[in-house]
């Protein structure tokens, strides 16, 4: 959904996301909702801004939110509160699964196709009965050894009949009485007992909801980093992807789950990703351990027949084209074997253990701070250490680039710079507004930016940085007659420069990823454009159509929509995929194509034109009718074994997954585990405390805390501050900003420290076994301590923005967290880990002299 | 001394002149005939010495505020929304209103910095030195911890002794090509952002 | 090359991983750590001769271009993506056994 559509919801739930704090401005749209007369909940372990301006709000601990979440679809189902017209037809509640489904709740909490050795699943007992489902997400796809037998072969399966489904939703297994038995025990009793939130709170939040769902109203979900850094950050999100399927809040207006992301491009760079394992826009990295061998194999494997994603090798043949141009023939399966395999995970938490271990000699280092923004801040900084060389490109330094100069164990006295052998390059980076491109905000909306002034002294673009980079190396490697070199040599790298700077045209960059045909360097207007056979070049399908013709920059439009128009802003920038501001927007009509209501159209079928039309480009098939049928008896592939009334034309079978049969590593369904650290027992299932499947490293130096550990007895969290970005330097050299948030400082309740004699703006330490810090306290009644399981559990919060650098100081709180990983994402845990605190100052003294906050 | 009592007077009468209190009492608006005064007649605002304007994007957080950025030979002298947006219709938030804090902050770094191996300080360096110094660098690792097959003679073509972090403060033209680049050419496996962070 | 630079390295990482193949750990084990960084002192030292103008033979660089696969599959096993690849763990420590045998 667009940012500006949550002004069209009639109930918005915030829950892991401090919105009004965090991201201000989107908040806009929701007090515009609220302004329309829409009911606003925060749930939250913190009582902050977000709260304040909320009708409803309610406490959890962190950690707890699959548990409320369940709950709720427990209650949904239990009381018929779900839209039953919408979720039959376009969701697989009533899909037959495996006999052999095995629940959590028969099984200790664990689910069928555990392997207790490996640590991992299996995932045939979750499918579709008698078929073989392929994830839409390539990147889970990839991350499936099972990918490995003939699998394939296997999702032809899904050409033979659409998945058994039973409409009467009686069948034992089917997802309906499946998901009944799997959320029972997640009563409102049970609620309360695991999240701390009131009962009657738990169940009045849930029914406001339900009830502003349905044909003529939609709700939405609002979520942040406090969903996603859990080690089940990936099913808390899908917990609420089940809610909205149940109530038809996806593909409406004013329906969805808004994820609100913390930096200008970190869409962009997701879909056109600099991330180890996926090519641009969602294709996936070959693995060598996988069927992968050659170009046809890769393709084979995974590609899946049915849906949108069968189209998968234009794209792939398309990619190899724009890389490697004229070297990328028919002969040499389009250059494929130019591109790295992957062996494992090579994420950030692997590459930061990788480095520790010497394994990585040169580290490049684009504008992040990992020494403050990543977890374990210790063990990073020896990494650092262990490399031959880093390269650092930023405005100001940072605590990164300075490491061996002020890092911790430099003033802990663990080390001098002397002894520290790592060759440091700083080199200035250009800024907004001295350098043109294209952002892509968190709802998919690209948008370009334009060259205003000049950047100061030796200030380079990052484009400028790789585009002569690429062009020593390739200088370099020109003579070379070594197989391994036949890559660089191969990459298509003729960007023109201009002035006297040499600067790149970032525009041809655009216009690369865009496409064009081979034959005579026309833009490509549309992906369905796109060829696999070598005569069409894409760097990243998903933004095809973004530079349809020469001279036609799409994300340059700025033409907002006037009064009386539809508000979707369809001349603002650029949404990919082709300008659909709404994703699976055919779910805004009912099955034969008409709206739900009036008050909730978005497109429709318009019998007269004979295609589907409306307020948003529709993201179907214009001229597929609603009562298409796939014609099962001539094996339907691609869209054709999708009906007119599928609108999740990503999936395999047009469905919304509220069970997800394939692509999930940690189950089918969420299900409550307790966070790695916790200082309580897992009340819903005492057997298995954490999530089976999460990403433990306990190597020296990062060790976990165990469950109920009296040593470390508080929850703790962390998070941002209206006034500062991320681990970025960038708001702490800015001086107002600075100004604004001068200090770190730990939140906690007055309950907490009257029991520790912590005063307010007193010094305490925070101590886990990955380290200490230093921080102010800042005693405030915004923090509540909790009733867990019938005792109380205090939780305390400290911002994780600061550093020994800038204007505005302070302890690194990521020293205190341990690196972790879901098993999804390998994102770490940072909302919810524990701790002790103490009132007082450090013991050891820091060698340099200076306490990294004011004293 | 009838000098000094002039300067006064008219010093006096000026000030009646400017004292908006009994305009206001006569009827005039405080929002504008009752706010002018000698100084607010010869206030000129400062966007009007830009040179420049430009369309950007605010660089902080994902929900993409559009800024309005004015310059003035070729330095920023004015940062503000941008009041077409339907984003933030001309709004910002304390970090994005600041933006021209961060470009113009003395703590802004514009040369070079090296430091060697064992050394205790920063040295300033040309920018082409280090570019070519970085390059011969990534080539030397890279040829040394290439790996191109595994032992039964599958293509792995890959280098981990290469890392990259970073991608998201940039723009998908630049991230397309560190991708492209450092993956696409070099074998480079660890490429990531803060898109897991 | 006659006894290859850190081959002392070789033998200790190839103990690592026999305990580590002989218990197939559930869970990040301290071995595979341990094998991973005497891979790469064994991997360095190698390096460092070349570096200083040691034999430089097509025989040393394909020497220690499978030394880096070697690698490439121990951080394969000890960061796997879904299930972890044992039975590729096992032929690159035969690998390795060869070549700390040929060193």
């Amino acid at each position: 959904m667009a940012l500006w559509d949550l002004a069209n919801s009639d109930c918005i739930i915030e829950m892991g996301s401090n919105l009004a704090e965090n991201h201000p401005v989107g908040f806009r749209f929701v007090v515009e909702a609220q302004r329309r007369g829409a009911t606003v909940i925060h749930i939250d372990p913190r009582y902050t801004r977000t709260s304040a301006l909320a009708d409803i709000y309610a406490p959890i601990r962190s950690g707890s939110d699959i548990a409320f979440l369940g709950g709720m679809i427990r209650h949904i189902l239990e009381n018929d509160l779900w839209f039953r017209d919408f979720a039959l037809a376009y969701t697989n509640i009533s899909h037959i699964i495996e006999e052999g489904y095995g629940d959590p709740e028969q099984n200790e909490g664990l689910f069928s196709g555990y392997d207790p050795v490996a640590g991992t699943y299996s995932q045939d007992t979750w499918q579709y009965a008698g078929k073989t489902v392929p994830s839409p997400v390539a990147e889970h796809r990839v991350q499936s050894q099972e990918n490995s037998s003939d699998e394939g072969a296997a999702f032809e399966s899904m050409t033979k009949s659409p998945p058994p489904q039973d409409p009467t939703l009686q069948h034992p297994n089917c997802v309906y009485q499946i998901m009944r038995r799997h959320y029972a025990r997640y009563t409102p009793e049970m609620v309360e007992r695991v999240t701390s939130c009131p009962k009657d709170l738990f169940v009045r939040i849930t029914e406001i909801f339900a009830h502003n769902s349905g044909r003529e109203k939609t709700g939405a979900f609002t979520y942040a980093v406090g969903w996603t850094h859990h080690s089940t950050g990936v099913q808390i999100i899908r917990a609420a992807s089940i809610i909205q399927g149940l109530l038809g809040n996806i593909g409406r207006p004013g329906g969805g789950i808004m994820a609100l992301r913390g930096h200008v491009s970190i869409q962009g760079s997701t879909d056109i990703p600099t991330l180890y394992n996926m090519l641009p826009t969602y294709l996936p990295q070959p693995n060598v351990f996988h069927d992968h061998a050659t170009v046809d194999r890769y393709l084979a494997t995974e590609t899946p027949p049915t849906g949108w994603w069968s189209n998968m090798p234009k794209y792939v043949i398309s990619l190899l084209k724009a890389w490697y141009g004229e070297a990328a023939t028919r002969e040499n399966g389009w250059g494929y074997q130019f591109l790295p395999k992957l062996t494992g995970d090579a994420s950030q938490e692997p590459m930061t253990m990788a480095m520790s271990d010497r394994v990585v000699k040169g580290q490049f280092i684009l504008g992040q701070n990992p020494a403050v923004g990543a977890v374990n801040s210790e063990l990073v900084e020896r990494g650092f250490a262990n490399l031959e060389w880093m390269v650092v490109r930023d405005f100001a330094m940072t605590e990164t680039a300075n490491f061996w100069q002020q890092g911790h164990r430099v003033r802990k006295g663990e080390v001098r710079p002397e002894e520290i052998g790592t060759e440091m390059f700083f080199l200035p980076a250009a800024m907004p507004g001295e350098k043109d491109g294209s952002v892509t905000n968190t709802s998919r909306l690209v948008q370009w930016h334009d060259v205003v002034c000049e950047p100061p002294g030796d200030s380079r673009s990052d484009l400028w940085f790789i585009v002569h980079l690429g062009r020593r190396l390739k200088e370099l490697y020109r003579d070379s007659i070594e197989p391994k070199d036949r890559a660089i040599q191969a990459l298509t790298w003729d960007y023109a420069l201009r002035g006297e700077k040499q600067e790149p045209d970032a525009e041809a960059v655009l216009r690369e990823i865009n496409g064009r045909t081979v034959a005579d360097g026309k833009q490509v207007a549309d992906y369905r454009e796109l060829k696999d056979d070598g005569s069409t070049a894409c760097g990243g399908w998903m933004y095809c159509g973004i530079f349809p013709e020469t001279g036609k920059n799409l994300s340059r439009s700025r033409r907002p929509d006037g009064p009386g128009e539809s508000g979707a802003h369809l001349g603002w920038a650029w949404t990919w995929p082709l300008n659909r501001r709404t994703l699976y927007n055919r779910a805004s009509a009912d099955p034969a194509g008409k709206p739900w209501s009036e008050r909730k159209k978005m497109i429709w079928w318009d019998e007269a034109q004979a295609k589907w039309t409306g307020n948003d480009v529709p993201d179907f098939l214009a001229d597929k009718r609603p009562d298409y049928r796939p014609d099962w008896s001539k094996r339907p592939h691609g869209m054709d074994a999708l009906g007119g009334d599928d609108p999740f034309i990503m999936e395999a079978d047009g469905k919304c997954a509220l069970f997800v049969p394939s692509g999930l590593k940690d189950g089918p369904l969420p299900t409550h585990y307790e966070p790695i650290e916790s200082p309580v027992r897992n009340p819903l299932y005492p057997k298995q405390q954490r999530n089976p499947t999460a990403k433990l490293w306990g190597r020296p130096g990062n060790e976990l805390h165990d469950a109920a550990d009296p040593r470390f007895p508080y929850v703790f969290t962390t998070f941002r501050l209206t006034e500062m970005h991320c681990g970025g330097i960038a708001t702490r050299v800015m001086p107002h900003t600075a100004e604004l948030q001068p200090e770190a400082f730990v939140e906690i309740s007055p309950e907490l420290a009257a029991s520790l004699r912590i005063r307010h703006l007193g010094w305490t330490v925070i101590s886990t076994l990955r380290g200490e810090v230093e921080v102010r306290a800042m005693v405030t009644e915004r923090l509540k301590p909790f009733r867990i399981d019938g005792r109380e559990v205090h939780q305390i919060g400290m911002p994780w923005v600061y550093g020994w650098q800038g204007y505005a100081r302070g302890d690194v709180a990521n020293v205190l967290l341990a690196i972790t990983g879901d098993a999804n994402t390998s994102i770490h845990s940072t909302k919810a880990i524990t701790c002790n605190i103490r009132p007082g100052r450090k013991a050891r003294p820091d060698v340099l002299g200076q306490s990294e906050a004011r004293t | 001394m009838t000098k000094i009592r002039r300067r006064l007077s008219e010093r006096v009468a000026g000030f009646v002149r400017d004292w908006s209190l009994p305009r206001q009492m006569a009827g005039q608006s405080v929002m504008s005939e009752a706010a002018r005064s000698t100084t607010s007649a010869n206030l000129r605002p400062r966007l009007e010495e830009a040179d420049r304007i430009g369309t950007s994007v605010c660089p902080f957080c994902a929900v993409g505020c559009g800024q309005l950025i004015y310059a003035k030979n070729g330095r920023p002298i004015h940062v503000e929304g941008d009041p077409r947006s339907p984003i933030n219709q001309g709004t910002l938030c304390p970090k994005g209103a600041g933006t021209l804090g961060m470009l113009l902050s003395p703590e802004r770094i514009s040369d070079v910095l090296y430091r060697a191996p064992y050394s205790d300080r920063w040295e300033k360096r040309p920018l082409a030195w280090a570019m070519e110094r970085i390059a011969q660098l990534t080539k030397q690792v890279r040829d040394e911890t290439f790996a191109g097959t595994l032992p039964d003679g599958r293509i792995i073509n890959h280098t981990l002794g290469l890392g990259s972090l970073g991608g998201a403060t940039m723009d998908n033209e630049e991230n397309y090509l560190i991708k492209k680049l450092f993956g696409g050419g070099l074998g480079m496996i660890n490429i990531e952002n803060q898109a897991r962070i | 090359m006659s006894a290859a630079p850190g081959r002392e390295s070789g033998h200790r990482a190839l103990a690592a991983l026999d305990i580590v193949l002989a218990r197939k750990p559930e869970r990040d084990d301290d071995r595979l750590s341990e094998a991973t960084a005497e891979l790469t002192k064994f991997r360095d030292a190698i390096i460092a001769e070349q570096r200083g103008g040691g034999v430089r033979s097509a025989n040393d660089r394909q020497h220690l271009a499978h030394l880096n696969a070697v690698l490439s599959v121990v951080l394969g096993v000890h960061f796997p993506l879904g299930e972890t690849p044992w039975d590729e763990l096992q032929k690159a420590r035969d690998w390795l056994s060869d070549l700390v045998r040929t060193s």
